[in-house]
């Protein structure tokens, strides 16, 4: 009898289980949410303000009150990470929305229109992915001018190819399925067949996507505010705290101020592509656990 | 196959000309003109600020500018960087060598490392072994560059005194391979990791979808060993990969160079890119762009060709 319950599970409870059984995944979403929560709330539940510093004391190394030691202008460094991973997430999650936005409804055209829409958009996605993003997007925002909001928004947009190819190719192989023939049969207008018979199976393929996307813009985001063209100061990120640390002196003689940041990033990123990797084979129905 | 690379080639063209023309238009109509960072680090008379603007063409219409500088793009002049007053194209031509000497050995590590790793997770999908290498891939693609670059400088400059903390060549020193070797050992590690994890994985996934193949297994059938089966048939079969691998890390390796050469003072293309940027030197980003731009479509043209050559799947039509 149990096995008979089982079969009439659904695809998402299935896809649930499937994820917790990924233990690193879980153990990633565990982390995730936990840093999330520290860089949400714990600021302004304190009160802490990121620009408040101490005077006299530049680069004091950490003790009991300051965990992490103070920066250069004696602003407490622990307060700055916590505001420079909130701000890391805020542009990662922003520009990957943004890309959203522009690449799947270009996707959706390319692949439910065909024709002239198809050879513009597919050749456009050709031209964006083989030229190096980050070179493209150096030139905008020197133009521009760097801020939080100019990197997010010129990331977002360079980051568009990647949803548009996935959620075209996923509509390709949807289209000439027959549950899709038949709602053209009974006259569903083109807007119907793409939100009901359409998109539903491009949303795995975009959640995946969404999640590595997100890494990567964090990272990119980085290394923008660590050459200086990303988020300026006084606003934290985890890239322009390291900037401080291109001196020599800070480099080699006070790991203690730069090695947290960095650290912080690596497990932001990592954290987000294992759950990437968990959700990819959860929501793959062909993998069984 | 002619009408193929003929296509290829076209769309590679169009996308030169769609780059030339968005970067420069932007860059020209950009608020900080280069005119502005001239007069503000210069204490000329208006007259000599004129001749100035006039020397550099900076006084005309964008279009014409445009115009002019295709017709000198192809006599191969680049046109002249505003704050060096140097050929741009003999700037990038200095620098441009070192870019590619650090790109190809790190691109070269990431290869001889990843793909053997690569290959076995794929022969025992979901073992310990596969398992632990897909952690390993996971963990380089999640590396920042600035972050590992200082934290080998830390180690291995400052802590332990084995490699030098930047440039090429130490400046006492004569110009030795060895000297040089020394000065690559970091960067290039730093740039090879961030590549491993992407070739370890395109890696396996093709070796598994080929080891699942008809032939495969008839090869396995006639008794040939599992070695002979798996690195003569299934691998030759899988060499696609490699070659697209090429042109899809083409782009990460410019991007990633930008940061390494960065953090090590490498003099490469990169390096100079960010000097040109925070001094708003329009001629010279304009030249790195399109020398980048150049050599990834190029780097990709070869990739489609060769790939067709290995595949005679592939259709040209």
């Amino acid at each position: 009898m149990k096995s008979v319950k089982n079969k009439h599970s659904s695809y998402y409870s299935d896809v649930f289980r499937k994820f917790r059984r990924h233990k690193i995944a879980m153990f990633c979403l565990c982390i995730m949410t936990f840093i999330i929560i520290a860089v949400l709330f714990i600021p302004p539940l304190l009160g802490l303000d990121p620009s408040k510093a101490t005077l006299g004391k530049s680069f004091q190394e950490p003790d009991g009150i300051f965990i992490l030691g103070l920066d250069r202008l004696g602003r407490d460094n622990l307060v700055r990470l916590l505001y420079g991973g909130r701000t890391s997430l805020l542009v990662g999650l922003v520009s990957t929305f943004i890309s959203i936005i522009i690449g799947v409804p270009l996707g959706l055209c390319a692949g439910y229109f065909r024709g002239p829409f198809e050879v513009i958009i597919m050749r456009m996605v050709d031209i964006f992915m083989v030229f190096p993003s980050m070179i493209l997007i150096l030139v905008f925002v020197s133009i521009i001018g760097p801020s939080i909001w100019s990197v997010t928004i010129i990331m977002g947009i360079m980051g568009w190819p990647n949803f548009a190819r996935i959620v075209y190719g996923s509509v390709l192989s949807v289209t000439s399925k027959e549950y899709v023939e038949s709602a053209h049969a009974i006259g569903a207008s083109h807007f119907r067949i793409i939100k009901d018979y359409i998109l539903p199976n491009a949303i795995s393929p975009i959640l995946v996507t969404t999640t590595y996307r997100t890494a990567s813009a964090i990272l990119e985001e980085a290394s923008l505010s660590y050459l200086g063209m990303g988020v300026q100061p006084p606003t934290a990120s985890l890239g322009n705290i390291l900037n401080d640390a291109q001196s020599i002196t800070t480099l080699t003689m006070r790991p203690w101020f730069w090695i947290p940041p960095g650290l912080l990033l690596m497990f932001i990123v990592l954290s987000i592509n294992f759950i990437g990797d968990g959700l990819r084979d959860a929501l793959d129905p062909k993998m069984k656990v | 196959m002619s009408k193929y690379i003929v296509r290829r080639l076209m769309l590679s063209i169009l996308t030169f000309f769609c780059i030339t023309i968005i970067v420069f238009f932007i860059s020209y109509l950009a608020p900080g003109s280069s005119l502005d960072y001239i007069l503000a680090n210069s204490n000329m008379s208006p007259e000599e600020i004129e001749l100035r603007a006039s020397q550099l063409g900076l006084n005309q219409p964008v279009y014409k500018q445009y115009l002019t500088w295709l017709k000198e793009f192809f006599k191969g002049n680049l046109g002249i960087s505003l704050r060096e007053y140097r050929s741009v194209t003999e700037m990038i031509g200095e620098r441009f060598g070192n870019t590619l000497l650090l790109t190809f050995s790190s691109l070269l590590i990431a290869y001889f490392i990843a793909i053997p790793i690569g290959i076995h997770s794929s022969r025992k999908p979901y073992s310990i072994g596969d398992f632990f290498s897909a952690t390993v891939a996971l963990v380089s693609m999640a590396l920042p560059g600035f972050f590992i670059g200082m934290f080998m400088i830390w180690i291995f400059s400052a802590k332990l005194g084995w490699l030098p903390m930047g440039g090429m060549y130490s400046s006492s020193a004569e110009h030795s391979i060895i000297d040089l070797l020394k000065h690559m050992a970091m960067p290039v590690t730093c740039l090879a990791l961030q590549q491993l994890g992407n070739v370890m994985r395109q890696m396996r996934s093709s070796m598994l979808e080929v080891l699942s193949e008809d032939y495969v297994r008839t090869a396995r059938a006639t008794g040939l060993s599992e070695i002979k089966t798996v690195y003569i048939h299934a691998l030759r079969n899988a060499m696609g990969t490699i070659v697209t691998l090429f042109g899809t890390s083409l782009p990460f390796l410019v991007g990633g160079a930008v940061v390494t050469e960065q953090v090590f003072s490498w003099p490469g293309i990169g390096s100079l890119m960010v000097t040109s940027i925070t001094t708003r030197d329009y001629p010279v980003i304009i030249g790195i762009t399109v020398v980048v731009a150049i050599t990834v479509l190029l780097g990709n043209l070869l990739v489609d060709i060769t790939y067709g050559i290995l595949d005679p799947k592939v259709k040209y039509d």
